[in-house]
């Protein structure tokens, strides 16, 4: 998801209509056609915490952009009908195609993160994504992991790349473009507003999207290196690495031993050594993978890789058993012990190979089967770096 | 003639006076390094709805306050 650049884009899309449209698009439906899919979806992607209960969306990124969802507020078809609605209540050219366009470009600018939209929706479910930067709306995480995630990453990109299109037709922001290009197609709504507000704090309503804009920019970006609130890490969160394909990689990564311990357990990887633990025991069941122990310092719950209940780690139970809640195996088809044993492969068969989930991620191979299982916190970090791979990846040379 | 179109321009329909290029920036400058500085510390202040309201209020209230204290501490 895009934070700061949905803000700006209002702007931009305003500033850069063609010619013969200047004057004839109402701000008013640029900016609900904007803010629609994230009104309509996002409340309980992060949900809401009462007495203690957690309600919301128990995988936010298919609640938020899958099918079944409400990824569906996030296509160009219900963009259209909605724009169509509106036409239909209002008889109004200017809020219906500021509406549709509103609402284009945030469908079209979410397509950048790692799990992307339904473009071709309803012909096709598949998420069109880019892939610059991760989503990162987790349960646990929340708001403000998913900030952080956004902020070290392209996505803090992203948010300049628009301020700076915004900036560059800094005219849009006048007095005088507001007087003869935005209030015209919406007489009506800005007459009504200035019967209660003096023009200064109209002209501050126009601007007050751009304003939060930047300053959203601006404290998200600054904000944790300054001073870390209670739910963000200490220290900078530029430099960590968040829920991407790295959230999988080797140790360093997101390994939360002391300096002394990954230093040690570099040099025993040197070696051809298995790593160990700074309690002396060794991490992984063989191959050296980094345990998905922290995300941008934010402790996450569920084994990660190398650890008890995590692929590659020690098995805490026989196989087979039943699992419960988060010591779950969540990829047993890959996890220590007999490859394919869980799927029930005849004795005798030759197993399938063991995959790494970065294969797909480099190509090597295809990671086609989803994992079952997926209650852990760890899984849905793991899962919303994999899963976008199974998808059509556009605009990649 | 002059000071009538003058004091025409300077207030806006309601009669409100309009801001000057540098209290229109002393107003913007103002809200966004205190919902900056604010914002970091209180990150719940990050609101769709509490950013665009801080700036209204600012460039709204913030003037007519000062008009006000300043027709008061006049002889």
């Amino acid at each position: 998801m895009s934070w700061g650049a949905h803000q700006f884009e209002i702007y931009a899309v305003q500033a850069h209509l063609p010619r013969r449209m200047r004057g004839r698009v109402s701000f008013f439906g640029v900016w609900l056609g904007d803010f629609t899919p994230d009104f309509l979806s996002k409340f309980w992607v992060y949900g809401v915490t009462i007495g203690g209960t957690r309600y919301g969306a128990g995988l936010p990124h298919q609640w938020h952009r899958g099918w079944p969802g409400m990824g569906v507020t996030h296509t160009l078809f219900f963009g259209l009908l909605v724009s169509g609605g509106l036409w239909l209540w209002r008889r109004k050219r200017a809020l219906t195609v500021g509406y549709a366009l509103g609402f284009a470009a945030h469908a079209l600018t979410d397509v950048n993160d790692s799990v992307g939209t339904m473009l071709l929706f309803p012909f096709s479910t598949m998420n069109w994504t880019t892939e610059t930067w991760s989503y990162a709306a987790t349960v646990s995480g929340g708001k403000y992991l998913d900030a952080a995630a956004y902020y070290s990453s392209l996505g803090l990109v992203m948010d300049l790349l628009w301020l700076g299109v915004v900036l560059r037709s800094w005219r849009v922001l006048t007095r005088d473009y507001w007087r003869t290009q935005i209030v015209p197609p919406d007489p009506h709504g800005w007459a009504r507003l200035g019967r209660l507000m003096p023009e200064r704090a109209l002209l501050a309503l126009y601007h007050a999207t751009f304003f939060y804009g930047v300053c959203r920019v601006v404290s998200c970006a600054a904000g944790p290196r300054r001073r870390p609130s209670r739910r963000l890490p200490a220290g900078p969160v530029v430099d960590r690495p968040v829920v991407d394909r790295r959230a999988v990689a080797p140790p360093r990564a997101t390994d939360d031993r002391p300096t002394a311990g990954r230093a040690a357990a570099r040099a025993r990887l040197r070696r051809g050594q298995p790593p160990v633990g700074t309690d002396g025991r060794r991490r992984g069941g063989g191959r050296s993978q980094g345990a998905v122990t922290h995300v941008c310092g934010v402790p996450v719950a569920g084994g990660g890789r190398g650890r008890p209940g995590g692929p590659g780690g020690r098995r805490t139970r026989p196989p087979g058993s039943p699992t419960v809640g988060r010591t779950r195996d969540p990829w047993p088809s890959r996890s220590g012990g007999s490859p394919g044993q869980d799927r029930g492969v005849p004795p005798g068969a030759r197993p399938r190979p063991r995959r790494h989930p970065w294969s797909a991620l480099r190509g090597h191979g295809s990671h086609t089967r989803e994992p079952k299982g997926l209650e852990s916190e760890t899984h849905d970090l793991i899962l919303a770096a994999v899963k976008p791979r199974h998808r059509p990846v556009v605009a990649r040379p | 003639v002059a000071d009538e179109r003058a004091k025409v321009v300077r207030l806006d329909h309601l009669g409100s006076r309009r801001l000057s290029a540098r209290e229109v920036a002393l107003c913007y400058g103002l809200a966004g390094a205190s919902y900056i500085t604010l914002s970091i510390f209180h990150k719940w202040l990050l609101n769709w709805f509490i950013g665009p309201l801080w700036l209204v209020t600012f460039v709204w209230a913030g003037p007519a306050l000062v008009d006000r204290v300043r027709r008061r501490s006049r002889p």
